[in-house]
């Protein structure tokens, strides 16, 4: 910081007899040159959104037909646990990804920011993290016996990994340790890289198709832990 | 008076035993003070030194490798070395957040004066450490490119010499600040869930009405509901602020333990009267969850814990002074960080307890209301 400071007085012929810096350094402010926090915190808050709202519609689901005895009646029939569980989760899906289309609508009219990459990776990506979200929050309300246990921990999962472990306040590259893998092993850091590249960077399928696979398989790997406990539990 | 005092530590007694008949809720207010404390504070570091950086080196000379070497180690997380078509794939995919590329003939140009250009990539979407970490790795170029010209030609030295001088937390280290707010954040969000879902519990169930046929009163239920939920948080919180925070993360704690202990009761106070004023506005624990999640995340990101006050504008500064945290917070940092007394930190108590006050005033006028409607 001296080093930048002294050599500024001495372009500006302010102290006389001192050497320019023998190097130049350039900065090159990719994706955002104007820097400006916006590109970067619409698409990460629109991330958080995603998983807190589904994840806790969907949570509540299982657990109350536990705790008020209705889930005897579900038993009691030839429906299998999968068809019990996207019957839960399908209504929420929709109504997840109406209000993604409400906050597209608001990053790109009220912000100002645009979808400068593909607009179709970003639909599939919010798609499948959306099934993911709901399917995390169906597996909370199966293994959880109260509805009061289910929404305390869905409230504690998804704040504390949305918000500390999913590229929202740290990038995530600068993860280490435990937090690391914490936010590899959730969905949301995933769809991140997702809604950054999308919104901000101007990427499209061919730079994020690894980033929708790990979604699919967070989504599918939900909704069947899910099955499986709702099953251990009807014997 | 003592009857009704008797009333409401019997409800609250209760109150503790279904707490204990929900294992995964013990569970999950355990790994809240223990292992996500932990993996908030020593994970998530804000620290320059955790930034992943790629080095694209086209002259591999002795400068370029000592400047490759001082942002390697120890510095940065983990620099590599990049060929040039590297670079756009690790960029777009968030793997580096800074890429500096050295120009073929590097050295030989600085040698003889032509300043040369080293370009810094940036990835302008990590925010956090865009700015201030450009800053640094000019610096360190700088600093390096100097040090080679001086021990070559033993030459130049700076006519000034900057000190930094950091107050309160001298070794920057993110651990300090990064565990006890993360401690705060959960205290805020596990007491309004438990608290408002208590009540809701309650009401879906029709106990509420069980209550209210005994010789109870709706501050009675209330209290009862905030003191039982409230006294297992504060006893987990201080025991992990202890235990994780203190002796595991070896975070000195400055001020008065008792000082804190009772700023702690009162917030939360406060937000357990918040939990019981949104569970007022909700029938359905669906219902609850729902409200509950916009205004946690209002808490955790705007109340100082996660960005500090001073970036955000002045009205909104303003506004977060209604609620609770920003209070807690900066009372925390002042007491724990700072070692301040009880002469520094009184106005930030005083607004919890005027806080607390019209969120137990409102929620019982809305508690009474909502009972009033059973009948």
């Amino acid at each position: 910081m001296s080093l930048t400071y002294l050599a500024d007085q001495a372009a500006r012929g302010h102290i006389g007899g001192l050497q320019p810096l023998p190097v130049n350094v350039e900065e090159r402010f990719k994706y955002n040159q104007a820097f400006k926090s916006v590109y970067g915190t619409i698409p990460a808050t629109i991330m958080l959104v995603l998983i807190l709202i589904p994840a806790m519609m969907t949570a509540v689901g299982v657990a109350r037909e536990k705790e008020t005895g209705s889930i005897a009646n579900f038993r009691s029939t030839p429906i299998t646990g999968i068809e019990f569980l996207l019957g839960k989760q399908l209504p929420y899906v929709a109504i997840g990804l109406a209000s993604f289309v409400t906050l597209l609508l608001l990053a790109i009219y009220l912000f100002d920011v645009p979808v400068k990459g593909s607009l179709a990776a970003l639909l599939a990506g919010v798609f499948v993290y959306i099934g993911a979200a709901t399917g995390f929050g169906l597996l909370i309300s199966c293994f959880t016996s109260t509805q009061i246990a289910a929404i305390f921990t869905t409230t504690i999962l998804t704040m504390v990994i949305g918000i500390n472990f999913s590229g929202l306040l740290v990038p995530f590259s600068s993860l280490s340790g435990g937090a690391r893998w914490i936010g590899l092993s959730f969905p949301s850091g995933w769809f991140n890289q997702i809604s950054l590249g999308t919104f901000t960077k101007g990427l499209d399928f061919a730079d994020l198709w690894f980033d929708l696979v790990m979604l699919c398989i967070f989504a599918l790997g939900f909704v069947a832990a899910a099955a499986v406990i709702l099953r251990k539990q009807e014997a | 008076m003592a009857m009704r005092l008797a009333n409401v530590f019997r409800l609250g007694v209760k109150e503790l035993y279904s707490l204990r008949a929900d294992p995964i809720l013990l569970v999950m207010i355990v790994y809240a003070f223990t292992f996500a404390v932990h993996a908030q504070a020593t994970g998530a570091k804000t620290e320059v030194e955790n930034v992943a950086v790629g080095i694209v080196d086209e002259d591999d000379s002795e400068l370029s490798r000592r400047i490759a070497g001082a942002v390697l180690e120890p510095q940065s997380k983990r620099a590599v070395q990049l060929t040039p078509d590297q670079i756009d794939p690790g960029m777009n995919s968030g793997r580096y957040v800074f890429v500096l590329e050295i120009p073929p003939k590097f050295e030989q140009d600085v040698l003889s004066n032509k300043r040369p250009t080293v370009q810094i990539d940036v990835d302008a979407t990590a925010l956090s450490q865009a700015g201030v970490g450009a800053g640094y790795m000019q610096s360190i170029i700088e600093q390096e490119a100097l040090g080679y010209l001086q021990h070559r030609e033993g030459a130049i030295t700076s006519p000034i010499n900057l000190v930094i001088r950091t107050a309160f937390n001298p070794n920057h280290y993110s651990e300090w600040f990064l565990g006890i707010m993360a401690e705060i954040n959960n205290i805020t969000m596990l007491a309004v869930v438990l608290t408002g879902a208590a009540l809701i519990r309650e009401r879906e169930h029709g106990t509420v009405e069980h209550l209210l046929v005994m010789p109870v009163r709706p501050a009675e239920i209330m209290l009862a509901k905030i003191w039982a939920n409230g006294l297992v948080i504060v006893t987990v919180a201080i025991l992990s602020l202890w235990s994780v925070v203190h002796v595991l993360l070896q975070v000195p704690l400055a001020g008065s333990t008792i000082l804190f202990l009772a700023g702690a009761v009162l917030y939360e106070f406060a937000v357990c009267a918040l939990g019981i004023l949104l569970a007022t506005f909700t029938g359905t624990m669906g219902q609850f969850g729902l409200l509950v999640i916009p205004v946690l995340v209002i808490l955790n990101l705007l109340s100082g814990s996660a960005t500090p006050p001073e970036s955000m504008p002045d009205w909104l500064i303003e506004v977060m002074k209604v609620t609770p945290t920003p209070h807690f917070v900066s009372f925390s940092q002042g007491v724990l960080y700072r070692g301040a007394g009880l002469d520094i930190v009184w106005p930030e108590l005083v607004a919890l307890a005027v806080i607390t006050t019209v969120f137990f005033g409102v929620s019982l006028m809305r508690f009474r209301k909502t009972i009033a409607s059973f009948g």
